[in-house]
């Protein structure tokens, strides 16, 4: 087939003004819709297969004392930090972060990373200011 | 022709060599002297934390001698009873020698000896646009210096009156640094900030002349002694709207002014030396006078001028705020003595 450059370009045009006829499309959309239910059937048996995995492994004779185990464990956990944040809490009860060292008057000053942050001064309580003139 | 213009162009660049030299320089001063004074004091301004109850109060305060005697706000202590400062990287406990609200001036002393100090300087000298380096603690970042220039003096802010005029300026106040010192070019402490404006755009700084009559009281007595004698004025008159005066519009019950003669709508002209002119001057009049101390009040009533002795006595624990007074009790036409009750 000799094709020159003319032709060739005419021929480039002709395929750009081409489009796909109607079995193209119906057959694009089956596809997508058969694509999609299978991803939909693959997620299904993902959950699935977890479910029964861990049921297995759970539900087993031998895992079932590690799994009571377990959660005594949590809740054990759970209680020895409840306790340890009231405990804080109780020694926080000097909140200016005094802390005495011995018998010197000096006083530790607790960094404020390690508390609640204070109130900085912004000036903004008029306490003083009247409201009227008089001497 | 060709001489000329290469001199012209010569000229030009010189001209603009030297404005951008004189430009840098003018920055490179005032960084510099910011710098300089920064570099003086900045040992001297403290961070503070005060126990007010269950709560830390913060803030910044600043050495005024070398025996540990500091100076800080008093929206800072508040009503504390325990206070600290970090003073070379430890942490000092510092005694609350007293305190005083009406001014907003708090008065601390460190048990320390040599303690680096910032000197008092004069701030009757200040004026509309003189510098001022402020320095303070913004929350818990390290010192940091602030550069402005005044841009008021005012008693009044808002509906509230200050106890003395209160130097206002475009410093920048972040939480933390009321308390700090406002220092003139030579590094010396011309006002204290006690108080911050619109977000902290602009602040109010007490004078140091005001807070050093603070001081002398604080130290004598452990509380400030405000002097009294029980006028209460107002700067407008129904009859004359636009004078630029102060008149006597109520005499309180039970203190000198009650039985020494003035009448309500008295134009008042003196108090001691001080000539009359304004509310400020009114409030500084009252602020500087010493309990105990007797001082003549001139006024004019019609075309007459009469002088009263007043003896000043202390300001009763009052708060003359607008739902226990009328705000600008108007003026009788007829003039005759009209005693009230001090609100209690």
């Amino acid at each position: 087939m000799n094709l020159n450059e003319q032709k060739l370009q005419q021929l480039l045009r002709l395929k750009k003004l081409e489009t796909p006829g109607k079995a193209y499309f119906s057959g694009f959309l089956a596809e997508f819709h058969r694509y999609q239910r299978a991803e939909m059937f693959r997620k299904a048996s993902h959950r699935e297969s977890l479910r029964s995995w861990l049921r297995e492994f759970l539900f087993a004779e031998p895992c079932r004392a590690f799994a009571v185990c377990g959660g005594m464990a949590a809740v054990v956990a759970l209680c020895v930090i409840g306790a340890l944040s009231l405990f804080r809490d109780a020694a926080d009860g000097d909140p200016a972060g005094y802390a005495k060292t011995g018998a010197a008057s000096n006083v530790r000053l607790v960094s404020d990373s390690e508390r609640d942050a204070p109130r900085y001064s912004t000036g903004q309580t008029p306490l003083s200011y009247d409201k009227t003139i008089a001497f | 022709m060709t001489k000329r213009l290469r001199f012209n162009l010569l000229l030009a660049g010189a001209v603009c060599a030297l404005a951008a030299a004189v430009h840098a320089t003018v920055m490179d001063s005032l960084s510099g002297e910011v710098q300089q004074i920064f570099n003086k004091t900045s040992g001297a301004v403290v961070k503070i934390r005060a126990l007010n109850l269950d709560q830390i109060l913060a803030g910044t305060g600043f050495f005024i001698d070398s025996h540990g005697t500091l100076l800080t706000a008093y929206d800072v202590v508040l009503e504390s009873t325990r206070a600290s400062i970090e003073y070379d990287g430890k942490a000092v406990e510092a005694k609350i020698i007293g305190r005083d609200a009406r001014s907003g001036v708090a008065l601390l002393k460190a048990d320390l000896e040599n303690t680096p100090f910032i000197p008092l300087g004069d701030s009757d000298k200040l004026r509309i646009a003189s510098g001022l380096v402020g320095i303070g603690y913004a929350y818990n970042l390290p010192v940091s210096p602030s550069f402005g220039i005044v841009t008021g003096f005012d008693v009044r802010y808002l509906n509230s009156f200050f106890a003395t005029t209160h130097v206002r300026c475009n410093i920048t106040v972040s939480p933390g640094q009321i308390g700090g010192p406002l220092l003139n070019s030579s590094g010396e402490v011309v006002a204290m900030m006690v108080f911050s404006v619109d977000g902290g755009r602009e602040c109010y700084g007490i004078p140091i002349k005001s807070v050093s009559r603070i001081v002398a009281d604080l130290k004598q007595y452990g509380a400030a002694r405000h002097g009294w004698v029980g006028v209460g004025v107002v700067d407008s008159h129904p009859d004359k709207p636009y004078a630029h005066a102060v008149y006597v519009s109520q005499l309180y019950d039970q203190t000198p002014a009650a039985d020494c003669g003035l009448e309500r709508g008295d134009r008042v002209i003196a108090i001691g030396d001080r000539r009359i002119s304004s509310p400020q001057d009114i409030l500084d009049a009252a602020f500087f006078a010493r309990v105990g101390a007797t001082i003549p009040v001139r006024v004019m009533r019609k075309d007459q001028s009469l002088t009263f002795n007043l003896k000043i006595i202390e300001r009763p624990e009052l708060r003359l705020s607008a739902t226990t007074l009328p705000r600008q009790a108007p003026l009788p036409a007829e003039t005759g003595p009209v005693k009230v009750s001090a609100p209690q």
